[in-house]
């Protein structure tokens, strides 16, 4: 019988097949790994003509109606985690697509946002680095985040995890979101601030823990930055165009803010010569947010069963339209 | 007419970052201290006490330089020591007391060394430091799968304020939290919410990550050695922001080499300035910060505007914060 193609996307640390045991689907698949971005819609249907079975990695390559339908091989689209806002459900139905999601494991996002805001007031990478280059001894003065105020915006799963660490921290903590309530920043025991520029008045440190939806798109423009204190940090660890990049740009470039820390952006990977690049007051990371060990086994682990249950005709985990 | 000259002069020892003087209003003393700063160290006591000769007053930040009493007594001028802090046990307050000098303290803000903690263990596990700087230098995209926190266990070595605070991090980044010291009592964890470990063997043997809070002391030099790294699992990281001779540097280095555990994260060190030449610096299982652990704006303005009152106290004749001896 002949093998299914299957595509992994992706895979930037070229990991996916070290990260689970592929033994028991892998006699029936003819498997490619790709490990850089593909690149606009049209060309990455060119790369992916044939394959009939994609595993994507959560939303980073979009599927949107055009690509499924250029696809015509497609049987099983996999993406990893249980939600894709990047995937069009509807269309992969019409066309008689499966779309099947995996586990994932823990809130690898707060370890991030908490590494950047620690990054950003105490540097500790940053004089490591300098240490390791033969730096003699100390070059900066930290900021102790202890009794400072952190704003976060949005009190899901994410937003209230990066609030109980700022309060383990002694951090006073508000929250704002389109859709907190006085009653859900009571629940998680943090202020409620009344609107989105009260919470950016009132912040040393604003975290932004919110999907990406048309109403949260540029959320943080010119006037909110403008808002924020000049001694204020912004993290954004969600989606990059809640924020307006190039105001951001111009507010870290003027100093009307201290910093930001980035784990994700308007055009990921990051361009080469993208400015934030150059910028002494940011911190970029490369949207390291989903990437742990203990997540990428249970994707991983979880593709494997969804290619083994789908080739036997019981396919698991199936995320169905609407 | 010239300005008369100072009547005082004031060394402001191991300002390292260069920040005493921004981190305080000295006009209190305009006219009457001359101060010299120093931002090295000034290394060994002979050249302490020949850098220092002339100087009545002088301020140590926190056990950095220490002042035994071979030092105080080599320098005759000296009339007041501040240290920066509650207790400076590098300073002999009674070998200064002794010779009149009065030995003055500051307060301190907050717990800065438990942001230090927890950034060399983010650091070592997801690597924004190291990613950022790749970033920055031009690489494209990704390069490390980190170790989520989340679900590990911490084993603090020591409860103190410290080791609690690192604890309720922890704890809020879902860890497992796991406590032992000579002294540390069951009563003392369960306030603490943190499980009491039955022995320093069984700590290493559970804990992810390490993490060292106690003081250093005749029982607690060396102890981390090269039987405890042995123990250790080799998936295990070593946090060390308390005093550098807790852990037997040498059998660490080694550990670090062979990869008998994954890595290490030190804000200390058996000597500090960490030496240009030293073997630390060389690893890339290690993540190294110069002793950043009470280097925070906000604990220097209140140390350094502490040195402020405490020298202007004298002068008026009604010292303050004097420290006693031990």
């Amino acid at each position: 019988m002949a093998k299914h193609r299957c595509a992994i996307l992706d895979d930037y640390q070229n990991v996916a097949l070290k990260m689970a045991d592929w033994s028991k689907v892998a006699s029936d698949l003819d498997i490619k790994v790709f490990n850089e971005p593909l690149g606009a819609s049209e060309a990455v249907a060119r790369a992916l003509q044939g394959f009939a079975i994609v595993v994507a990695m959560r939303e980073r390559t979009p599927f949107p109606r055009q690509l499924i339908e250029a696809l015509p091989d497609l049987r099983l689209l996999i993406t990893t985690g249980m939600v894709n806002r990047a995937l069009d459900l509807e269309a992969a139905k019409a066309r008689g697509v499966v779309i099947c999601g995996t586990p994932s494991f823990g809130n690898p996002t707060t370890g991030i946002a908490w590494g950047l805001i620690l990054e950003l007031t105490r540097r500790i990478g940053f004089e490591n680095a300098r240490l390791k280059s033969g730096a003699l001894w100390q070059s900066v003065v930290g900021l102790d985040v202890e009794g400072l105020t952190l704003g976060v915006i949005g009190l899901g799963k994410l937003g209230t995890r990066v609030a109980e660490v700022g309060k383990a921290f002694r951090m006073k903590v508000v929250a704002w979101s389109q859709n907190i309530t006085l009653e859900r920043a009571q629940a998680a025991g943090v202020d409620f601030a009344a609107s989105k520029e009260d919470l950016l008045a009132a912040s040393d440190i604003v975290s932004i823990h919110i999907p990406l939806t048309p109403k949260s798109r540029g959320l943080i423009g010119t006037k909110e930055l403008g808002l924020m204190k000049p001694s204020a940090l912004l993290i954004n660890t969600s989606r990059g165009p809640i924020v307006e990049e190039a105001a951001l740009l111009a507010a870290l470039r003027e100093r009307t803010i201290a910093g930001a820390g980035l784990d994700v952006y308007d055009v990921e990977p990051l361009p080469l010569d993208h400015p934030l690049r150059k910028l002494d007051n940011a911190v970029l990371t490369p949207h390291l947010g989903y990437a742990s060990q203990q997540n990428y086994r249970a994707y991983f682990a979880g593709v494997v069963d969804d290619i083994r249950g789908f080739l036997d005709g019981k396919p698991v985990r199936v995320i169905s339209a609407g | 007419m010239p300005p008369a000259k100072p009547l005082h002069r004031c060394a402001i020892l191991d300002d390292y970052a260069n920040a005493a003087l921004q981190m305080a209003d000295w006009s209190a003393l305009a006219g009457e201290v001359e101060l010299t700063v120093f931002t090295a160290p000034l290394g060994a006591p002979e050249e302490i006490a020949r850098a220092l000769q002339g100087f009545d007053i002088v301020v140590l930040m926190r056990e950095r330089t220490a002042f035994p009493r071979a030092v105080i007594e080599a320098l005759p001028d000296l009339k007041l020591v501040i240290s920066t802090g509650k207790r400076n046990w590098m300073l002999d307050v009674a070998a200064a007391n002794a010779r009149g000098i009065a030995t003055c303290s500051t307060e301190t803000t907050g717990n800065p060394t438990t942001g230090i903690a927890i950034a060399l263990m983010l650091e070592l596990t997801r690597r924004v430091g190291y990613e950022s700087g790749r970033l920055k230098a031009g690489a494209p995209w990704q390069s490390t799968v980190g170790v989520d926190i989340e679900g590990k266990t911490l084993g603090l070595i020591g409860l103190g304020r410290l080791g609690a605070k690192v604890a309720k991090i922890a704890q809020a980044l879902d860890m497992k939290v796991i406590a032992w010291s000579q002294n540390l009592t069951a009563e003392r964890c369960r306030s603490a919410g943190v499980a009491l470990a039955p022995s320093k063997e069984a700590l290493l043997a559970e804990a992810d990550i390490v993490s060292l809070h106690v003081v250093l002391s005749p029982r607690t030099r060396g102890l981390i050695g090269p039987k405890e790294f042995a123990l250790m699992k080799r998936s295990a990281y070593l946090i060390n922001t308390a005093r550098g001779p807790i852990v037997d540097e040498a059998a660490l280095v080694a550990a670090l080499s062979e990869r008998r555990i994954a890595g290490a994260g030190l804000d200390v060190y058996d000597i500090e300035p960490l030496p240009a030449d030293h073997p630390l610096r060389t690893l890339d299982n290690v993540v190294l910060s110069p002793h950043l652990g009470y280097v925070t704006a906000e604990n220097f303005r209140t140390c350094y505007t502490g040195v402020v009152e405490d020298i202007r106290a004298f002068l008026d004749g009604k010292p303050i914060r004097l420290l006693q001896p031990a």
